[in-house]
């Protein structure tokens, strides 16, 4: 039994030394991005996120062609209303010369059509579409005053696997400084890119959902090392 | 460190130690698309996946089950309703599918809009047409019921009860659900023979059917347009409305013809009660349209002699073992003990 306890606290050892987090840090407006507060944007609107929930796969950190360290789970759920999400356990720390961050944001085809997987991929999360199947590989809510929709609500899942109007993107990020360990989503940035008061809801593959995906690559940055 | 292994060792077995059911494809049947986990079905899960399959406590106001539109009597379809029912008495758009074989398939629902059947369940749960319910609400239900925690307990061995582990008893049961037992079968074995009707009918199957209703399984579970022109009230464009691609306009998922003699009406909407209406629309009745299937311009040239005999080849598909099997059928034991451990 003892030799089982030295076992356990062994492994327990070695696992916490090699770990070392990566933030991913919702922005607005240059701040970190605060649930149900109220924003004024420059055309006017004033607008309030509720919820923000994405997954990000296969996160890998480079120096050059050198895979320094990746995410220790292979699928990872972010939710904005859970801070401990929003940082990525990876199995190696990443201090010295790490250059480059790639990740898939969203699920990949080859899992989204697997059956189903407990854990961040199990669907009781509300991550899964269910009349017809695939993650949503993000997910955005809010209210605007703009919005034209019920009590002002906005909504924007985007998903879909496969076909043209696949939503996962990969993502590769240049670090500026091995000390920028952190990752950046504007969520002020990507909102700018969407008429509110035209479209307040988008819950299906097509055109649209694409065309955002494409748009949320563009809104997220590893440069600089926000305060 | 050996004293250490060996616990280790018994800890894990302890955990693995799972019945298997025989899962035994006759020689005839190619390989199950389905990867089974422990390379087999696990009779805890499926008797599971059969309590939950019964259970009405999944819809949202606990009058509905599974069962309700898929009976094992009619092949785990429903022969009143041309289309489903759901809760509240409302009235689906499409005709609740027959479930049997469903291993060897890779999507779900008339338009395919589900990707494995492990995910299927997740449609008519959800669905306000049909159960209304949620995964997560199903999950709360069955956390505080008197006897599912210790049966998840028993099938995965840790009784934390997850969608995942939900969605995977169902498919246990499911896959439970073969389909391999008709006089067709015997006839592959060796073990009986047509009649010379039925040899004939097998002859124009195999002519006029086989190329999308596959042997041995009597469907390459593709999609086809058969030609049945479109129900003005349900305007149902099939699985175009999945993949919005015209080439899929009224294009739906090819039934299996086994066990047709329980399994009517036919068709995605159920509009034929009988298979002599079927068989008159496949002879005069296909609509041209440019996503026609090309084996059915024209239709298929078929005497009132010829339609016959197809009809007795079709019957020879028909699976009594499979649909009279008390294992697939209500699971009293369940039920009824739980009765009696609620009045204790």
């Amino acid at each position: 039994m003892k030799q089982l306890l030295l076992f356990a606290l062994l492994l327990a050892v070695i696992s916490l030394h090699g770990q070392e987090s990566l933030l991913i840090r919702p922005t607005f407006q240059g701040n970190s991005l605060v649930l149900g507060t109220p924003y004024e944007l420059a055309n006017g609107d004033t607008l309030e996120i509720h919820k923000l929930r994405f997954y990000l796969s296969d996160v890998q950190v480079f120096r050059g062609e050198e895979l320094l360290s990746r995410g220790v789970k292979k699928h990872i759920l972010l939710d904005a209303s859970k801070p401990e999400s929003l940082a990525i356990i990876l199995d190696r720390p990443i201090k010295g010369g790490a250059d480059r961050i790639q990740f898939l944001l969203g699920v990949d085809s080859l899992t989204s059509v697997a059956g189903a997987t407990g854990g961040d991929l199990d669907p009781s999360q509300g991550m899964y579409w269910t009349w017809q199947s695939g993650y949503i590989h993000f997910k955005l809510e809010g209210t605007a005053s703009s919005s034209k929709a019920r009590k002002g609500r906005f909504m924007y899942h985007l998903g879909g696997y496969e076909g043209p109007y696949a939503a996962q993107r990969t993502i590769s990020l240049s670090f500026l400084s091995s000390q920028s360990a952190q990752i950046n989503l504007s969520i002020d940035k990507w909102l700018a890119g969407i008429d509110i008061g035209q479209t307040a809801q988008v819950m299906s593959p097509g055109k649209l959902s694409s065309q955002l995906a494409d748009q949320l690559a563009s809104c997220l940055d590893a440069s600089k090392k926000s305060p | 460190m050996k004293y250490l292994l060996s616990l280790l060792g018994s800890i894990l077995l302890g955990f693995t130690m799972v019945q298997l059911l025989p899962y035994d494809v006759p020689s005839h049947f190619p390989k199950p698309l389905y990867e089974f986990a422990e390379g087999s079905l696990e009779e805890t899960k499926v008797q599971l996946g059969r309590a939950l399959f019964y259970d009405p406590l999944l819809s949202k106001d606990g009058t509905i089950s599974c069962a309700s539109c898929h009976s094992s009597y009619n092949g785990f379809a429903h022969t009143d309703h041309d289309l489903s029912h759901g809760i509240h008495d409302i009235i689906g758009r499409r005709n609740a599918p027959a479930l049997f074989n469903l291993a060897w398939q890779g999507s779900f629902m008339w338009d395919g809009a589900v990707n494995h059947l492990d995910m299927q369940a997740l449609a008519p749960l959800h669905d306000s047409t049909e159960m209304a319910s949620d995964i997560n609400l199903v999950i709360e239900r069955l956390k505080v019921h008197p006897t599912y925690p210790s049966f998840f307990q028993k099938a995965f061995g840790d009784g934390e009860i997850t969608g995942m582990k939900v969605l995977k008893a169902f498919s246990q049961f499911q896959l439970s659900l073969t389909s391999w037992n008709a006089k067709y079968d015997k006839v592959k074995a060796g073990e009986d023979t047509f009649s010379p009707q039925e040899e004939a009918g097998y002859q124009l199957f195999q002519r006029h059917c086989n190329s999308c209703h596959t042997e041995p399984l009597f469907s390459s579970y593709e999609f086809a347009n058969n030609g049945l022109p479109i129900d003005k009230d349900l305007q149902d464009m099939g699985r175009y409305g999945i993949t919005g691609n015209p080439v899929d306009s009224l294009v739906f998922k090819i039934p299996s013809l086994r066990n047709l003699s329980y399994t009517y009406p036919y068709m995605h909407d159920g509009r034929f009660e009988k298979l002599w209406e079927v068989m008159n629309h496949y002879a005069k009745g296909v609509l041209p349209s440019s996503t026609l299937s090309p084996e059915l311009k024209g239709g298929i040239p078929l005497s009132s002699r010829e339609k016959v005999d197809l009809i007795a080849f079709l019957k020879t598909l028909d699976d009594k073992e499979f649909v009279f099997d008390k294992r697939h059928q209500f699971p009293r034991d369940f039920f009824f003990s739980q009765n009696q451990n609620n009045q204790k």
